[in-house]
């Protein structure tokens, strides 16, 4: 029997000429890795020659050194030879360097930056195939459907220059057909912080929310909008009161980023205080969950806006995260409620807010530190002791309590030491000392021990009497 | 005898179909993979030179990430690892290191490099896993903790981490990897500029083997000194660049390497973590959360790109890389055995339908479909079935087509990264590249075939790879001084 196949010298024909296309392309393949590395090496040694001779470096460029006829040189050459001379500084240009400036002047002065306006723009002048060939990256210039990476390149460019006046040009690329240009156009316009540019960003990131118009992601437009200064806030107050609730959420996430960023500034916000009042009111109370626990949050880094009532209504909210928000607030904002009124939030059936609540009272100082203990010493629950436990240790508390404790029999820390022993808590409480710098603290908290001795605590007297030993 | 003789040859001719069938389907879709592989690669590199990375860095709505490294006895290159993963440009980054129960000084060469002191933290077991036995940390490094837990294996580790993770994404990072120092920003990148929810974020791993470092970071990069080093070297860059690459443009990746993965923690969480079933716990997390993604109607996506990187050091020894070549190949056939029922069903999608089917197939099956055509395919020669020519020229075919499939990789990594600078370490690579399917493809075909013969005896031992070779102690400060030196 023979192999079921049309016939052996077709098969054999077959096989030999995909062998000879296999090794051909192989090897095609291969030359091809080799040319890549030649072109890319000279081009790499060319630049960095051309950048010294025309004096392109970061220290020759701060020092003023390009001549006229340096200057006369640099403008003879093609716009993509010059944007690779210059590409490599524009990159590594910290944004507040003195560099930017002087770049931005020689690219003005150059044309390169009209050149990119004009790509964003999509005016690309006619390339041959020959001249493409010519270029490195010519073929993006070649092929339409790549262009796409040089409007993505020039709005970069723009972006590292700081170069203000183009803002409208990269506000408008916000609507460009390819997802990467709009992406760019927005970190630029981030990095500009034009005040006009802030009411574009925010009508484009509607538009993403409402219209679902592909291209930019709401983190990305979120993340450039907080990078505005806050004294664009007032912007904000239409999208606050937008029909969506997603944009009203955005929007007040954005304020509350803003404030977080820039604490310093929001005295420039001082003389809209009222308005900032009247907005978060009317948020904490919005219909939707996620926008009421935001605001409530945002009047912790707002010192002027936001009174105590914004707060209260926060901590009336049925939704947790609502009142878990305005309990972070005021761990951010201490006094502006009294004690009181959190210490009923450390027995709220969500274990975060219990925990929010915890860290508003350790930020009200020792009356709040005091509440704490008073409520772990009435805890029945092992979950909620656990949970006030986890709070010591996170905020460093046991080193206080042993500090404390055995001052006088009834002193709070005392009782509070005498339970964590009683829970079977000692290993928190034998890691702190452990921890703890020296041998004073372990010395006296074993001579109060060994004055006491409370039958709880014998046990662990035995434990320290051996680290003592130790 | 002769009433055998009609059978067999029936069966030779069978199984030299299914040879063919093989050789078309595993070299077709790799072919494919790798022109699709081509252009996105092409296109991501050249976006590299917009990519907004200053932007992710300095956004506060970056969220933080927690990296998780798993480590059970290493001690050579753990202080390293952690160094490395101290130094990543992150904002907003914490390191928990779990030592899984070491018996050498893991724990104490940590404690010594950090000056780290017992602490405590409650521990809440979201995952089960085995007890923790104490936390270690450093008040001026608070990001880092270190955990010391009973033996319990990696996945183990790794969810003990998980439930540590206060973060709403993680990184699994090997112990015996370095991470570059923007790599967790570029994964972080497709995450939050993606339209749709990103659950999963993978990278590229390469060689480390032949390269220098100092302070946890690569400063020198070298090909490795040996043959069996360099052949990994052009098959890690064909997997990932071509491979996983082209894997993740069809929307089909069922591989995300452990060495280097961006998760999302609820996510993780909500599958129940990393599972013991298999030994590829990596590749078993990423398929449950395609099943669970399926199932639960959720439009998430998982990416995968070849710019952030980490560095590992690959066996130097033919011992250790059968070890670990066995224990992908078992862990391969456990989870498509675990995740049989997804196999061919449209609703899992390009998964279900390509993704599985295509690894089962070539992956699985073709290793012992491979390894019988080594024996059989010159037994129909004598038996008369093939002629001299064929058999010839179909040898050839295949030893050229693996050399085409790996010498296009290195041009993909010539056109984009260039990770290698000397012009001499491409020409070695391209004649790696070209012998790569003379000797080291049967070499490892032959340890993948001691997986599956693994499998089938139903073994789940987990085989740890030692380290044998100097590549990782090069990374110690001393060891990069003296190399720079001697550079210069």
């Amino acid at each position: 029997m023979v192999l079921p196949v049309p016939s052996l010298p077709f098969l054999t024909g077959l096989a030999r000429s995909i062998l000879a296309t296999v090794t051909g392309g192989t090897l095609a393949l291969a030359a091809g890795a080799m040319v890549v590395r030649r072109r890319h090496d000279r081009l790499e040694r060319r630049v960095k020659s051309l950048c010294i001779y025309y004096g392109l470096t970061p220290a020759g460029l701060l020092q003023g050194r390009y001549s006229a006829q340096c200057l006369a040189r640099l403008r003879a050459l093609p716009s993509s030879h010059l944007e690779i001379l210059l590409e490599p500084l524009l990159l590594k240009c910290p944004a507040a360097s003195p560099l930017v400036t002087v770049l931005q002047e020689l690219c003005l002065e150059l044309g390169l930056i009209d050149v990119w306006q004009r790509r964003i723009l999509g005016q690309f002048p006619p390339v041959s195939l020959r001249q493409a060939l010519a270029i490195p990256d010519g073929l993006l210039h070649y092929f339409p459907r790549l262009h796409f990476l040089l409007r993505a390149r020039s709005a970069r460019s723009l972006g590292l220059l700081r170069h203000q006046a183009s803002w409208p040009i990269l506000a408008n690329a916000l609507d460009d057909p390819h997802p990467d240009v709009q992406q760019v156009a927005l970190h630029s316009l981030a990095a500009l912080r034009h005040p006009q540019s802030f009411a574009a960003i925010l009508a484009r990131m509607d538009r993403a929310i409402t219209d679902h118009r592909p291209g930019l992601s709401l983190h990305s437009l979120k993340a450039a909008l907080a990078h505005f200064p806050l004294s664009q806030a007032l912007q904000l107050l239409p999208a606050m009161r937008h029909p969506n609730p997603c944009v009203r959420a955005a929007a007040v996430e954005i304020l509350r980023e803003m404030a977080k960023r820039e604490p310093a500034e929001a005295p420039t916000l001082f003389q809209y205080k009222e308005v900032f009042d009247r907005e978060l009111a009317r948020l904490t109370s919005d219909v939707d969950p996620e926008v009421r626990a935001i605001a409530a949050e945002v009047t912790s880094h707002l010192d002027f806006a936001a009174p105590s009532s914004v707060v209260s209504q926060g901590l009336q909210d049925p939704q947790s995260s609502v009142r878990m928000g305005a309990l972070q607030a005021l761990a951010q904002r201490p006094r502006l409620l009294p004690v009181a009124e959190i210490q009923r939030f450390l027995t709220d059936p969500q274990r975060a807010v219990r925990q929010a609540a915890m860290r508003a009272l350790l930020s009200y100082g020792r009356e709040g530190v005091a509440k704490l203990y008073e409520q772990f010493l009435k805890a029945e629950d092992k979950t909620l002791g656990d949970q006030f436990i986890e709070e010591f240790v996170h905020a460093g508390l046991l080193l206080d309590l042993l500090q404390n404790f055995g001052d006088s029999p009834a002193n709070l820390e005392t009782l509070v030491v005498q339970r964590l022993v009683s829970v079977g808590a000692t290993r928190y409480l034998h890691a702190a000392l452990t921890n703890s710098s020296g041998h004073q603290l372990l010395q006296s908290l074993f001579e109060k021990l060994e004055d006491h001795s409370p039958p709880k605590i014998e046990a662990w007297l035995g434990l320290c009497a051996a680290l003592k030993a130790d | 005898m002769d009433i055998w003789g009609p059978y067999l040859e029936h069966a030779l001719v069978f199984f030299n179909l299914l040879i063919l069938s093989y050789f078309v389907i595993g070299n077709g879709v790799y072919t494919a993979l790798m022109v699709m592989s081509l252009r996105a690669i092409w296109l991501h590199s050249r976006r590299l030179a917009y990519q907004g990375l200053a932007e992710l860095r300095g956004s506060s709505l970056t969220p933080a990430v927690t990296i998780i490294i798993p480590a059970w006895n290493e001690e050579r290159i753990i202080v390293e690892t952690v160094r490395s993963a101290l130094g990543v440009d992150y904002p907003r980054l914490s390191v928990i290191v779990v030592d899984d129960g070491s018996t050498d000084s893991t724990l104490k060469r940590l404690a010594t490099a950090f000056k780290l002191v017992p602490s405590d933290q409650v521990y809440r077991a979201v995952l089960p896993t085995s007890p923790l036995r104490g936390f270690y940390s450093n008040s001026h490094l608070p990001n880092l903790l270190v955990v010391h837990k009973e033996r319990g294996g990696k996945p183990d580790a790794l969810n003990a981490g998980i439930n540590l993770c206060r973060t709403p994404y993680f990184c699994c990072l090997d112990a015996d990897c370095i991470l570059e120092r923007e790599a967790i920003l570029r994964l972080m990148d497709p995450i939050l500029n993606s339209l749709r929810e990103v659950i999963v974020s993978g990278g590229i791993v390469r060689i480390i083997n032949g390269c220098t470092g100092r302070n946890g970071q690569i400063v020198k990069l070298g090909l490795p000194r040996t043959s069996l080093e360099r052949f990994q070297v052009v098959e890690y860059l064909r997997s990932f660049l071509t491979g996983r690459n082209g894997w993740s443009l069809l929307g089909g990746t069922v591989i995300v390497s452990g060495a280097l993965a961006l998760f999302q923690h609820k996510a993780v969480i909500e599958v129940g973590g990393f599972s013991a079933d298999t030994v590829t716990e990596d590749m078993d997390l990423i398929i449950t959360l395609r099943r669970w993604a399926a199932d639960k109607q959720r439009h998430v996506e998982f990416s995968f790109t070849s710019d952030p990187v980490c560095w590992t050091e690959c066996p130097a020894t033919f011992s250790m890389l059968n070890r670990q070549r066995r224990r992908w190949q078992l862990g391969l056939c456990q989870s498509l055995r675990k995740h049989r029922t997804m196999l061919f069903r449209p609703r899992y999608g390009m998964v279900g339908l390509f993704s599985l089917p295509f690894h089962l197939y070539v992956e699985a099956l073709g290793t012992i479909v491979e390894f019988l055509g080594y024996l059989l395919v010159p037994l129909s020669f004598y038996g008369g079935l093939i002629s001299p020519a064929l058999l010839i020229l179909f040898t050839l075919l295949g030893l050229a087509y693996g050399g085409f499939l790996s010498v296009g990789a290195i041009l993909l990594e010539e056109m984009t990264y260039r990770r290698y600078p000397r012009t001499r370490d491409l020409w070695v690579l391209l004649a790696y590249a070209m012998l790569e399917n003379v000797g080291y493809r049967q070499l490892i075909l032959f340890f993948r075939v001691q997986g599956i013969l693994k499998f089938l005896v139903g073994s789940h031992r987990w085989e740890k790879v030692i380290h044998e070779g100097q590549s990782l102690t090069d990374l110690t400060p001393a060891a990069a001084d003296a190399s720079m030196g001697k550079a210069a």
